[in-house]
C-alpha cells in the first residue's frame, strides 16, 4: 500500500524539496528525472489497489482521498512521458533559464496528472485538474515574455470558464451520491449536470469553440508543449469523459459526438493551412483529441481509450521532434524558427523518428497509430454508421496535412551529423510506437480487413496529396488561425467583462454612493435646521423669553431705587403706612 | 486553565492602561509592548486549544455576574458576563490573535505618534477579540461599539489622502447598522423573560435569546401582528441582516469598504478586513440565524440573492478597478458573498462553509492587503498600470504574490478552494433553502477571481519593467516581510491540504444550527 | 383731656415729614428731623396727661430732647462730611447708589 502512495508522493516532494532548497546552483533536472526515474521503476513493484484517506466530512457529505491504482499502463505512460521530456528538457533549456522553477513545476505536474488518472471520486480529480491548470499555466509562460504570459493568460481563462462549469456539475451530482463512481446506472443523473461536466471537458480537451487555447499555449517551451499540451493534459478531459460512461444518456451522447465530430473536422482543417510546426501539431492534438471525444460518445470507449495512449505516444514524440527542428532554425538564425518552409533537416535519425511517429499519427501499419485507428473505425462504424462518416473524412484530411508537413521536413535533403542527445526521446518513443504495434499483433489480429484496406488507400491517397499541396503556397487569410475566434476571446470577451465591471464601478459611484452622499447631504442639511430652529425659536422664546420677564421683574424692582435718600425715606413711610392700614384692617 | 479567554480579551485593554503611562518618545517601548501582548495571546490561544472541553456545544466558556441595576418600577437590568467559544468563534479567535500578531508586526515601522497608534491598535485588539466570545449580547454590543472608534482615529490619522472622509463615512455608516441593531437587542431583551419571585427577569444572552421557551407569550416575539405586510419578528431580522450586512459587507451596503480599506495605511487595511468584516458575519451566524429561524427561512432567498449578488457585483468592480487595494477591497466584498451564501443555504455544509470561508478569507486578505502594502511603502503608488515586469526585479515578492493571487482565486491546495466547495455544496444539496441558480451564478464568482487576479499578475508582474521614477526604491522583500507573508502562506496550505482538523471543531456548531433550521421548516 | 397737644403734634409730625421728604438742603432735612422728634415729645405729654400721678411720659419727653440733641451732632457731622465729600449739601445730588 505505501508503494502505491509512493508513486504519486514521490514526484510532489522533488517539487516541493525543488522550490525550497536552499541552494541555487544544484542539478535541479538531474534530481527531477531521477525520481521520475524511480517512480517509474516502482510502478513495477506496486501491486493493484486503492488508496484512501479521509479528507473532508462535513454534515452528510464526506469526500475521502480515493485513488486506484490498477491502470499501470496509463500510469506508466504518464511517468514514462514525463521522464523523456524532463531528459530533452536538460538539453534543450537555455543555461540562463530557470531551472528550480522548471523543474519543479515539471515534478509537480506529474504528481498532478497521476493524481487525476487515478482517482477515482469527480470532486477529488477536480482538484488535480485545477492543479494541473495552475502548472500549465505557470510553464506555458515560462520566458515572462509579453506573449507567452498573456498566452497563458488566455490558457488559464479559457480553462476556467470549463472549470466552472465542471464544478457545477459536479457539485449538482454531489448530493446524489454519484461522484464516487463505483455504482453507476445510466439515467441515474441528470442532463444538465452532465453537460456541465461536459463543457470543461470541452475547454480542457480543446474541442470546439474552446480550443484556442491551445494553440495560444504553444508558446511555451516545447517539452512542455510535448507533455502537457499534447500527451497528458489536453487527455484528462477525455479521461473524465470516460468515467462518466456508464451514466450518459442519448441526449448527451449525441451532443458529445457531434463536438467531437466537428472538432475533428475543424482540427485538421486548420492544420492544412498553417505553416508553423507547433500549431501544426496543436491543430492536430485538437483533431486527435476531437477523435477520441467521438468515439466515447458513440460508444466505442476502449478503442477511444487506446487511442488516447497511443497518442499520447506519438503526439509527445512528435513535439520532441518539432523542438529539434525548432532547436536547429534558432541556431541558424531564422526569423521565424517555428516556420516549417525554412526547415532543413539536420539528421537522418530525426528524419526515421518523424516518419515512424507521423505514420502512427495516420495511422499506417507497423505503427501502435495504426491499432487504435482501425479499431475506433471498426468500432464506430457497429455502433453508429452515419457518425463513422466523420471519421471516414478525417483519414485522408489527416493524411493531407501529415503529408504536407513530411514534404517540408524530411523529403528535402539531409545534411547528416552525428546522433545529438536531444533525438533519444523521440527515437524511444517511436520504437515504442513499433513495439506496441508488434506486441499487438501477437496477441490478436485485427478484424475487418475490408475497412483496413480501404483506410488505408485513403490514407496513401492523402499523403500524396499533401505532398502535392505543399508546393502550393497560400495567402495567410484570418480565418486559418483558430477560426478567426480569436478576436471574440482576445478582445470581444474582455471588452464585455471590463464593460461590465466599469458598470459595476459607475453603480458603485453613481447611484449607491450618492445615495449615500444624499443622506449625508439631507442630515447635513436637517442639521443646520435644527440649529435654526435652536437660534431662532428656542434660544429667542424659551431661553430669550425667560431673560426678558427677568429684566422686565428687575426694571419694576429697580424703580425705587434712585439713590436719593429722600425717595427712599418716602417709600419706607408709604410701606409702614401700609403695614399700619392692614393691621387696622386684619 | 481558567481565565484564558478573559485573558485573552484584557491583556491588550490592561496594556493600554500601561501604555498610557509611559512616555511618548519610547517609540520602542510600545511596539515591545505590543508584541509581547500579541505574542502572549498566542501562547494563551495555544493553552486554550488544550483546554478544550469535550462538550458539543460550548468548547470553552467563562461566567460572572456583571451588571445587575435596579431601575425602580421598571424593573431590573441584568446582564452577565459570558464569555464563550464554539465552532462558530473559535477559528474567528483564532485568526484574530494571529492576524492581530501580523499587525503588530507589519506597524513596526510606523513613525507618526507611535504612543498613541499602538495603544488603539491594543484597544482594537480587545474589542475584537471580545466581540467574537461574548455571548452576553450586552457585553457583545460593548465591545462592538469599542472597535469602532479606534478604527475611525487609525483610519483617520494614519491613512492616505482622503483619510477623514473615508474614516467618517465608515464610522457613520457602520454606527447606523450598530443602531438597527441595538433596536433589536433591547427589543430581545424585552421580550425574552422568565418570571421569578413575582418579578419578570430578562436576560441578555443569546443562549437564552434562542430558546423559544423563554420568549414571553404577549411580547412582540409571539405576535403575529402584521406592520407593511411583515411580522415583528420579520422586520427585527431585516433590521439585524442591514446591521450586520453593513459590516460584512453586503451589497448595497458597501460603499464604505473601498474607501476605508483605500485610505487606510497596511496593517489597519489588513485588521480591517480580516477581522472587522467577519463580526458581520459572526453576527448573522450568532444572533440571526439562531434567534429567527422561521424568519431565516422565509427570506433565504432574499438574503441568498444578496451574497450572490455581492460575488458577482464585487468580482465586477474588481476587475474594473485601477487602484490595487481598491480591487482587493471588491474581491473581499465577493468573497464574503459566499460566507451570505453558505448561511442562507441552511445546511451543514452551507454554514460550515462559511465559517471556513470567514477563516480562510482572514488569512488570505491578509496576504493581499500586506502584497500591496510591500509596493505601497516603498512608492506610495497604488495604480496597478503603473507597474510592470516586477518579476524580473522582485522575485521573492513575485514568488508570495502568486500565492496570496492564487489562493485568492480558490485554486485547490489553499484553504479558499474548500470553504467555497462546502458553501457550493451547501448551496446544491436538495435540503438546501436557497434555489439552485443561486449557487450556479456563484460558481461564476470563481471565473471573475481568476479574471482579475490572473490580468494583475499579467500586467503587474511580467513584461518589460517600467521605472516610472521607481527606479531604486523597488527592492525585493525586507525579512520582516517575507516572515509576515510566508506564515500567513503556510497557513492558507495548511487549511488547505489538511481541513479536517478546523471542520472537525466547526461541524457540531454548523450541524446544530441547520438542524434548528430545519425543526422550523413548514412542512 | 383736651386733644389739643395730640393735634399739634400731628401737625408737627406732619409739617417735620414734610420738610423731611421735600426740602432741598440737608441741614433743613435735619431740622425737619427736629420737627418730628419735638412732635414725639409732645405726644409724650399729651399722653402722659392721661395718668397725672405718674412721670413716665414727662420723662420720656426729657430723653428724647437729650436723644435729639445727640442726633443733630451726629446728624451735623455726617452731613459735613458727606459735604466734604460731595461738595454738596443736596441729598438728590448725592445718589451714586442709583440702581435705575
Amino acid at each position: 500500500m505505501e508503494v502505491n502512495g509512493l508513486i504519486l508522493l514521490l514526484p510532489l516532494a522533488a517539487s516541493i524539496l525543488m522550490v525550497t532548497f536552499p541552494v541555487n546552483r544544484f542539478p535541479f533536472g538531474g534530481l527531477a528525472l531521477s525520481v521520475t526515474l524511480a517512480a517509474f521503476l516502482l510502478t513495477w513493484v506496486v501491486d493493484p489497489g486503492s488508496l484512501q484517506a479521509n479528507w473532508l466530512q462535513s454534515g452528510n457529505f464526506n469526500l475521502p482521498l480515493l485513488f486506484s491504482i490498477h491502470d499501470l499502463r496509463l500510469i506508466r505512460l504518464i511517468i514514462g512521458i514525463s521522464g523523456l521530456v524532463q531528459f530533452y528538457s536538460l538539453f534543450y533549456l537555455s543555461s540562463s533559464a530557470n531551472h528550480r522553477s522548471y523543474f519543479s513545476l515539471l515534478c509537480f505536474f506529474t504528481f498532478a496528472m497521476l493524481g487525476l488518472a487515478t482517482s477515482t471520486h469527480l470532486l477529488v480529480t477536480f482538484v488535480f485538474w485545477e492543479l494541473v491548470g495552475y502548472t500549465s499555466y505557470r510553464l506555458i509562460g515560462f520566458d515572462t515574455t509579453t506573449s507567452s504570459t498573456s498566452a497563458a493568460l488566455k490558457a488559464l481563462l479559457i480553462n476556467k470558464v470549463g472549470d466552472v462549469c465542471f464544478l457545477i456539475g459536479i457539485l449538482m451530482l454531489a448530493s446524489t451520491g454519484l461522484l464516487s463512481t463505483s455504482n453507476l446506472a445510466p439515467g441515474s443523473a441528470g442532463t444538465l449536470p452532465l453537460l456541465l461536466i461536459f463543457v470543461g471537458v470541452v475547454a480542457k480537451s480543446a474541442q470546439a469553440p474552446l480550443f484556442p487555447w491551445l494553440t495560444a499555449a504553444m508558446a511555451g517551451p516545447t517539452p512542455v508543449s510535448a507533455l502537457l499540451h499534447s500527451a497528458t493534459m489536453v487527455a484528462a478531459g477525455v479521461l473524465v469523459l470516460l468515467r462518466l460512461v456508464p451514466l450518459l444518456n442519448d441526449t448527451v451522447s449525441t451532443v458529445i459526438s457531434f463536438t467531437g465530430g466537428v472538432t475533428l473536422l475543424l482540427g485538421g482543417l486548420l492544420a492544412i493551412f498553417s505553416y508553423d510546426i507547433k500549431r501544426i501539431l496543436a491543430y492536430s492534438t485538437i483533431s486527435q483529441l476531437g477523435l477520441m471525444v467521438l468515439a466515447i460518445g458513440t460508444g466505442a470507449h476502449a478503442s477511444g481509450y487506446l487511442h488516447l495512449q497511443t497518442h499520447a505516444i506519438f503526439k509527445a514524440g512528435l513535439f520532441l521532434c518539432a523542438g529539434v527542428f525548432i532547436h536547429h532554425g534558432v541556431i541558424s538564425g531564422h526569423a521565424n524558427p517555428n516556420d516549417i518552409r525554412h526547415f532543413s533537416n539536420p539528421n537522418g535519425w530525426l528524419k526515421w523518428s518523424w516518419v515512424i511517429l507521423s505514420g502512427s499519427l495516420v495511422g499506417l501499419p507497423l505503427t501502435a497509430g495504426f491499432l487504435s485507428k482501425e479499431a475506433i473505425l471498426h468500432d464506430m462504424m457497429t455502433f453508429s454508421a452515419s457518425l463513422s462518416l466523420f471519421v471516414w473524412a478525417s483519414i485522408p484530411l489527416t493524411a493531407l496535412y501529415v503529408g504536407r508537413v513530411s514534404y517540408f521536413l524530411v523529403v528535402k535533403k539531409t545534411e547528416s551529423s552525428p546522433l545529438h542527445a536531444l533525438l533519444l526521446p523521440a527515437l524511444l518513443l517511436s520504437l515504442v510506437s513499433v513495439t506496441w504495434f508488434v506486441a499487438a499483433i501477437t496477441t490478436e489480429a485485427p478484424t475487418g480487413w475490408v475497412s483496413i484496406i480501404i483506410s488505408q488507400t485513403l490514407v496513401i491517397a492523402g499523403l500524396f496529396a499533401g505532398f502535392r499541396l505543399a508546393r502550393i503556397s497560400f495567402a495567410e487569410k484570418s480565418w486559418h488561425t483558430n477560426l478567426g475566434l480569436d478576436g471574440l476571446y482576445d478582445k470581444k470577451m474582455p471588452q464585455l467583462a471590463t464593460a461590465w465591471g466599469r458598470a459595476g464601478i459607475a453603480v458603485d459611484r453613481q447611484i449607491i454612493d450618492r445615495l449615500v452622499h444624499a443622506w449625508a447631504y439631507i442630515t447635513v442639511l436637517f442639521a443646520h435646521l435644527t440649529s435654526w430652529f435652536d437660534r431662532a425659536i428656542v434660544d429667542l422664546t424659551l431661553v430669550g423669553g425667560s431673560a426678558w420677564v427677568v429684566r422686565f421683574t428687575g426694571q419694576i424692582v429697580r424703580v425705587p431705587m434712585s439713590g436719593k435718600v429722600q425717595g427712599y425715606l418716602l417709600w419706607a413711610l408709604f410701606s409702614l403706612f401700609l403695614f399700619l392700614v392692614l393691621w387696622l384692617l386684619l | 486553565m481558567p481565565y484564558l479567554l478573559s485573558l485573552l480579551i484584557f491583556s491588550p485593554l490592561a496594556a493600554v492602561l500601561l501604555a498610557g503611562l509611559l512616555p511618548s518618545r519610547k517609540h520602542q517601548w510600545f511596539r515591545m509592548l505590543a508584541l509581547a501582548v500579541s505574542i502572549g495571546q498566542l501562547l494563551a490561544l495555544i493553552a486554550l486549544f488544550n483546554s478544550l472541553s469535550p462538550n458539543i456545544s460550548l468548547y470553552y466558556a467563562e461566567q460572572a455576574r456583571w451588571l445587575n441595576i435596579s431601575l425602580g418600577t421598571w424593573g431590573v437590568l441584568q446582564a452577565n458576563y459570558l464569555v464563550a467559544v464554539d465552532g462558530l468563534s473559535l477559528p474567528l479567535v483564532a485568526l484574530s490573535v494571529v492576524v492581530l500578531l501580523i499587525a503588530v508586526i507589519s506597524s513596526w515601522h510606523e513613525q507618526k505618534n507611535v504612543k498613541g497608534y499602538f495603544m488603539l491598535l491594543l484597544t482594537l485588539n480587545g474589542a475584537i477579540i471580545g466581540s467574537f466570545c461574548a455571548l452576553d449580547m450586552l457585553l457583545f454590543y460593548v465591545f462592538f461599539e469599542f472597535m469602532l472608534i479606534p478604527m475611525y482615529f487609525l483610519i483617520g490619522i494614519w491613512g492616505g489622502a482622503r483619510r477623514e472622509y473615508a474614516s467618517v463615512k465608515f464610522l457613520l455608516y457602520t454606527l447606523f447598522g450598530s443602531i438597527l441593531i441595538l433596536i433589536v437587542f433591547i427589543g430581545l431583551y424585552l421580550g425574552v423573560g422568565v418570571v421569578q419571585f413575582g418579578q419578570i427577569l430578562h436576560s441578555f444572552s443569546v443562549l437564552d435569546w434562542q430558546d423559544a421557551h423563554y420568549h414571553m407569550t404577549g411580547s412582540w416575539l409571539t405576535s403575529s401582528e402584521t406592520y407593511g405586510g411583515f411580522t415583528l419578528k420579520a422586520w427585527a431580522f431585516l433590521f439585524l441582516l442591514v446591521g450586520f450586512g453593513i459590516k460584512l459587507p453586503t451589497v448595497p451596503f458597501h460603499t464604505w469598504l473601498p474607501d476605508a480599506h483605500v485610505e487606510a495605511s497596511t496593517p489597519i487595511s489588513v485588521i480591517l478586513a480580516a477581522l472587522l468584516l467577519k463580526v458581520g458575519g459572526y453576527g448573522l451566524a450568532r444572533v440571526v440565524l439562531p434567534v429567527f429561524p422561521a424568519e431565516t427561512i422565509q427570506f433565504s432567498g432574499l438574503v441568498g440573492g444578496l451574497g450572490v449578488v455581492s460575488i458577482v457585483y464585487g468580482g465586477f468592480n474588481a476587475l474594473a478597478s485601477k487602484d490595487l487595494k481598491r480591487l482587493i477591497a471588491y474581491s473581499s466584498v465577493s468573497h464574503m458573498g459566499f460566507v451570505l451564501l453558505g448561511l442562507a443555504s441552511g445546511t451543514t455544509e452551507g454554514i460550515a462553509g462559511a465559517v471556513y470561508q470567514m477563516t480562510s478569507h482572514g488569512i488570505i486578505t491578509s496576504m493581499l492587503f500586506l502584497i500591496a502594502g510591500v509596493l505601497y511603502d516603498r512608492t506610495h503608488d497604488r495604480l496597478i498600470d503603473n507597474y510592470s515586469g516586477l518579476s524580473t526585479v522582485m522575485p521573492r515578492y513575485t514568488a508570495l504574490i502568486m500565492i496570496a493571487f492564487f489562493a485568492g482565486m480558490g485554486l485547490p491546495g489553499f484553504s479558499g478552494f474548500i470553504a467555497e466547495v462546502l458553501v457550493l455544496l451547501g448551496g446544491f444539496n436538495p435540503l438546501s433553502l436557497v434555489p439552485v441558480w443561486l449557487p450556479a451564478l456563484a460558481a461564476s464568482g470563481l471565473l471573475l477571481a481568476a479574471g482579475y487576479f490572473a490580468w494583475t499578475i499579467q500586467r503587474m508582474l511580467y513584461g518589460p519593467f517600467v521605472t516610472k521614477g521607481f527606479a531604486g526604491t523597488l527592492t525585493d522583500l525586507t525579512s520582516r516581510e517575507r516572515f509576515m507573508l510566508v506564515s500567513l502562506a503556510i497557513l492558507t496550505l495548511w487549511l488547505g491540504i489538511l481541513p479536517q482538523g478546523l471542520l472537525s471543531l466547526i461541524n457540531p456548531f454548523a450541524e446544530g444550527l441547520s438542524r434548528l433550521l430545519s425543526e422550523h421548516l413548514v412542512p | 383731656m383736651s386733644p389739643v397737644l395730640l393735634y399739634l403734634s400731628f401737625l408737627l409730625f406732619a409739617l417735620g415729614v414734610l420738610v423731611v421728604l421735600t426740602k432741598r438742603d440737608a441741614i433743613v432735612v435735619l431740622l425737619g428731623i427736629e420737627l418730628i422728634l419735638s412732635a414725639a415729645i409732645l405726644n409724650a405729654i399729651h399722653f402722659n396727661q392721661q395718668f397725672p400721678d405718674r412721670m413716665d411720659g414727662q420723662l420720656f419727653a426729657l430723653f428724647i430732647i437729650v436723644i435729639a440733641v445727640c442726633e443733630a451732632v451726629v446728624g451735623m457731622s455726617i452731613i459735613i462730611r458727606v459735604y466734604r465729600y460731595y461738595h454738596t449739601a443736596v441729598p438728590d445730588q448725592i445718589n451714586e447708589l442709583n440702581e435705575r
